[in-house]
């Protein structure tokens, strides 16, 4: 006697040998195989048949296994530069530059006054002005970095698009 | 019956135009087409879930799933913004080609 339960589970190893993966396809393809299953037996087919049917329709296991394959296969999603981390790194290289080229002029002046009296300039105004520059240098190289990736990133979506519209 | 190039380049634009009507699930997506068309447009059934989820993958549709009338796990698929604006140039470009072929055709009977 036709028993559906084991049917499915037969039919459920046959997919996972084949390699479709679980649980997302092979649950929405076992759920499709039972509607499918339903409503055959509704329309009065025998239990064997409909279910035979329904296998039948689902499609072969390679073929399936092939094409949800191409699904991650594809690298389009992961080829796209996310847009927030390029957001923060720019502002954050806007704010290296703006606290570095203050903290540089900050210095200068204060060498300047320090000059006027002819006093040299301390160890700590040196590592400041080193460091402050450096922080500029930071802020340029990160402005840089996310500039060049937004370009970059723009130029991926648009063809990503074009190839989702063919 | 429809030629399977045919079936397979229409795919999507059916998809994308039957769920701008509101979300629906695979077994249903199939069975409408297949009332759609007299039963002369048939796919593969399997084979419709691959291009969903590729149509996902690529942001145009997305899923979530629930509780069918039966009780069943089902997994409902919608329209996104994008996949409005993929199928609003399908249309555009399968009536381009339709009207081309209308033109032609009108032309054979003159």
């Amino acid at each position: 006697m036709f028993d559906l339960e084991r049917s499915i589970a037969e039919w459920r190893k046959q997919m996972l040998t084949a390699g479709i993966k679980t649980p997302v396809p092979l649950e929405e393809l076992e759920g499709h195989l039972r509607e499918d299953f339903e409503q055959q037996a509704r329309s009065g087919s025998s239990a064997q048949q409909a279910f035979d049917g329904a296998v039948q329709r689902i499609g072969q296991t390679s073929t399936l296994t092939t094409e949800f394959g191409k699904v991650g296969g594809t690298k389009e999603g992961s080829r796209i530069i996310p847009a927030k981390p390029l957001i923060i790194i720019g502002v954050l290289g806007v704010i290296c530059m703006v606290v570095g080229s203050c903290g540089h002029w900050w210095i200068l002046r204060v060498a300047s006054e320090i000059g006027r009296f002819g006093a040299p300039l301390n160890d700590d105004l040196e590592r400041w002005n080193t460091q402050s520059l450096l922080l500029l240098c930071l802020g340029v190289a990160l402005l840089l970095i996310s500039s060049i990736a937004c370009v970059v990133g723009r130029r991926r979506k648009s063809q990503h698009k074009k190839e989702a519209y063919v | 019956m429809i030629r399977k190039e045919l079936v397979a380049a229409s795919a999507e634009p059916l998809i994308l135009s039957l769920l701008a009507k509101g979300e629906s699930y695979g077994y249903a997506i199939i069975q409408e087409v297949k009332a759609r068309s007299d039963g002369k447009l048939q796919w593969t059934d399997g084979m419709l879930y691959p291009v969903l989820h590729r149509m996902e993958h690529r942001g145009l549709i997305k899923s979530r799933w629930a509780e069918s009338e039966t009780g069943r796990k089902r997994k409902y698929y919608s329209l996104k913004k994008d996949g409005k604006t993929a199928m609003a140039k399908h249309h555009e470009q399968w009536s381009l080609v339709h009207s081309v072929l209308a033109g032609l055709r009108k032309e054979q009977y003159v």
